[in-house]
């Protein structure tokens, strides 16, 4: 099987090499017969890709230590589901992973259901088997998760206990959906220019991809700072970790395209943004990976070195250059329609969007450089710590969501007096989300001026969503496109509301407790009941009872556990957690002694919950946004 | 494109260089070595700098009670006892790769910073393989 699946690895390289010089040949010298071909070689790809990642879900699944992935990632006593998800634990089966999805996504963007121009479509998928083409490459050369293993192994090393949670069952496909979604927009991006196309039809072509791909990416990353906060026990969701940072870098150059394919689109300027941002989000998607799989940065959870990172930087450069070559010739594409666009308009808005989001995405990048950087310049290694991010990122965030909360307010090209006046209600609720929180006894500058950007955006959510309404009863018709782009809104509302309270608010506390001893933390009491012991094949499990009072009520009981991981030689937490919409209680088991003392990290996270909620609500205002018929204009 | 916008975005890029300049400036840590930090001597006391280590055999010790937990580190260069005041990592046991940011004492122990204590497992997958 193993076998099976490395030839088809192989024979996936050379048909994605074979579409490549097909269409492109096709092209140059109009032989259309070629070009079917060719089209065929990419359906062949996916379906020999498909074959190989299979082969590899058989062999997991059979557990055949035989091979060493198989050895590496699961064991006899590993249930199915993790065996399943322990293709994506590592760095081959991740690689491969990415290359299926591409795979498919590409078959789906060659059924043409859009009706494409040839042409169009010869390039696009000439752009995308050459990605598939680099993939399985370095699949067959540098990372083979068919390699078999040196030595006869009768049980194989199993899954990181940390990695067994569902949520990292679905977390990486959910990302490389997202990262492999997000090269389709940027081949159709090449294959327009190439084509001569307009622009804009670039755009509605694309939008429905990105918009996916983006929701995809988001989610996520969402879901990545769920474990985190659920297994990693630190009580925190997001650590500024250069791998999580990647993922994020993106995911906003993503955005900022979808802001700028708009102006685009209507406006007609802003095409050659577009178009670089596009570029950028899928090199940097490219980037992603590499960090996350080649462990050339220094990261808790990136993996060990490999001549991985040579292949990725090369093929990184490749690309830039070709796309840098294709949009100098064809630079005349980019050129605007003279537009007249006020400095208080919703088109210069859009523009400035643009810089921050690139800012914020480049101020990501420079931290996750900076330690190679400083040891290659200076001689020295320096990291930098979570304020450097807290220094730059936060604010350019902090101004990113007071834009959002000003856009109703402003019109295209120009905004009237009147419209101008609408401002007035987000400056009341940055009034509001200033005064409240310091009537309550705020003092901290920091937290007021959070309030009060949160406050700003929110009015103007409110009010976007308020005329939404208005709009639909006078006109008794249901425009769902724009409301996908206000449900996101509101999510990134949502979403900077929970990270303002848990990190602003947060409580926490370390206690030494005898069975029987409470724990006071805010209005909380917690009691310490006893511990459990049992003795699992695969672990030794403690558990602590601990019921929960507050304000005398009793809550009920939570049991964070401590285990001992036979595979891993090594003990791990499961946290216990009370959440509530107000606050998350949450309960780190530390430490168990022999008389039954135990050790407990207690946390009060508020408004945790509504970052979920948040992630979520961005998440359906994308599929909403999907709504075909939807793109009628929004008059302002 | 509209002089203004340019104007803007070069504000933009201006304040983000600003930021990003006083941001380094603050908040990069130097990773040193344990023979370079015990060479510098009171120079360096009380200046917050990164350390990388092994965890040394069998010099783990934790008092539940305080919730201290002292142990050392060693790389090529010797061995530098740590003190950390906070809860137990599970990741740290004998072997384990310890990355220390705080600040080395008069008395010859290096005082971690809350939350400034990083670990990585051995990479017992690849030890195992070779």
């Amino acid at each position: 099987m193993a076998t099976i699946g490395y030839s088809a690895i192989l024979l996936a390289f050379v048909v994605s090499l074979w579409a490549v010089l097909g269409f492109v040949i096709a092209r140059s010298r109009g032989y259309k017969e070629l070009s079917e071909s060719a089209l065929r070689a990419v359906q062949a790809a996916a379906a020999l890709v498909t074959l190989a990642s299979l082969s590899l879900i058989y062999l997991l699944l059979k557990r055949d230590f035989s091979v060493d992935y198989v050895f590496r990632y699961t064991s006899t006593a590993l249930p199915p589901l993790y065996a399943f998800s322990a293709f994506w634990a590592g760095q081959e089966g991740s690689l491969l992973l990415w290359l299926w999805l591409l795979s498919i996504l590409t078959l789906l963007a060659s059924l043409n259901l859009g009706r494409e121009d040839e042409a169009i479509q010869d390039y696009a998928l000439a752009a995308l088997a050459g990605i598939e083409a680099f993939f399985a490459l370095v699949l067959a050369l540098v990372s083979n998760p068919f390699a078999f293993s040196s030595r006869f192994h009768s049980e194989g090393l199993g899954l990181n206990p940390l990695l067994e949670n569902f949520s990292m069952v679905i977390h990486p496909p959910t990302v490389f959906i997202g990262y492999a979604g997000l090269a389709i927009p940027f081949a159709y991006a090449l294959a327009y220019l190439l084509a001569g196309k307009p622009l804009e039809d670039w755009i509605k072509k694309v939008r429905p991809w990105a918009i996916v791909a983006w929701a995809f990416l988001g989610a996520g990353i969402i879901i990545g700072g769920w474990w985190a906060y659920i297994e990693l026990g630190w009580g925190g969701y997001w650590a500024w970790d250069p791998v999580e940072n990647s993922s994020l870098i993106p995911w906003l150059t993503a955005t900022a395209f979808l802001h700028s394919a708009v102006v685009a689109e209507r406006r007609h300027y802003l095409k050659g943004w577009s178009f670089l941002l596009i570029t950028l989000t899928f090199l940097l998607c490219l980037f992603a990976t590499f960090v996350t799989r080649s462990g050339i940065i220094k990261s808790v959870h990136a993996f060990a070195q490999s001549p991985l990172g040579f292949y990725f930087v090369a093929f990184i450069a490749i690309w830039a250059l070709l796309t840098g070559f294709v949009a100098f010739k064809n630079r005349s594409s980019f050129a605007s329609k003279k537009v007249e666009s006020a400095l208080l308009s919703r088109d210069t808005a859009f523009y400035y969007l643009n810089w921050l989001f690139f800012g914020e995405a480049l101020v990501l990048l420079l931290g996750i450089l900076f330690p190679t950087f400083s040891s290659t310049f200076q001689g020295q290694e320096a990291s930098i710590d979570v304020s450097f991010y807290h220094q730059t990122f936060m604010p350019l965030a902090a101004i990113t969501v007071l834009l959002l909360g000003l856009c109703v307010s402003l019109g295209w090209g120009t905004t009237s007096a009147k419209a101008l006046r609408r401002a007035l209600i987000p400056a009341g609720g940055a009034l509001l989300g200033i005064v409240v929180p310091i009537a309550l006894g705020e003092r901290s500058l920091f937290p007021i001026l959070s309030w009060g950007t949160v406050g700003f955006a929110a009015a103007g959510v409110i009010q976007e969503l308020a005329r939404g309404v208005r709009e639909f009863i006078r006109k008794r018709r249901l425009i769902p496109r724009p409301y996908g782009g206000y449900l996101v809104h509101a999510g990134v509302v949502l979403l900077a509301l929970g990270v303002i309270g848990s990190s602003f608010y947060k409580a926490e506390t370390l206690v030494s407790l005898k069975p029987g001893e409470t724990a006071e933390i805010g209005n909380y009491v917690l009691k310490y009941v006893n511990f459990q012991h049992q003795s699992l094949p695969t672990k030794e499990r403690f558990l602590a009872q601990v019921e929960v009072y507050k304000d005398g009520r009793f809550l009920g009981q939570i049991r964070p556990e401590k285990n001992f991981h036979f595979n891993v030689e090594q003990w791990v937490s499961e946290i216990g957690l009370r959440s509530t919409p107000a606050e998350d209680l949450y309960l780190i088991f530390i430490d168990l002694d022999e008389d039954g003392t135990a050790s407990f990290q207690i946390q009060v996270n508020p408004m945790v919950f509504w970052i979920w909620v948040g992630g979520g609500l961005m998440v359906l205002g994308a599929v909403l946004a999907l709504w075909p018929e939807g793109g009628k204009e929004w008059k302002s | 494109m509209n002089k203004g916008l340019v104007i803007g975005a070069i504000v933009i890029l201006g304040a983000l260089l600003y930021l990003v300049i006083t941001g380094l400036g603050g908040s990069s840590v130097y990773y040193i070595t344990v023979g370079e930090l015990k060479a510098k001597g009171p120079a360096i006391y009380g200046k917050t700098v990164r350390v990388a280590g092994k965890v040394v055999e069998n010099s783990i010790q934790w008092d539940p009670q305080t919730l201290t937990l002292t142990f050392e580190i060693a790389d090529d260069s010797g061995k530098l006892p740590v003190v950390y005041h906070g809860p137990r990592p599970d990741m740290l046991k004998d072997g384990a790769e310890a990355v220390v940011e705080g600040q080395y004492t008069p008395e010859g122990v290096f005082k971690v910073n809350p939350k400034g204590l990083l670990l990585k497992c051995p990479s017992k997958y690849q030890e195992k393989n070779q």
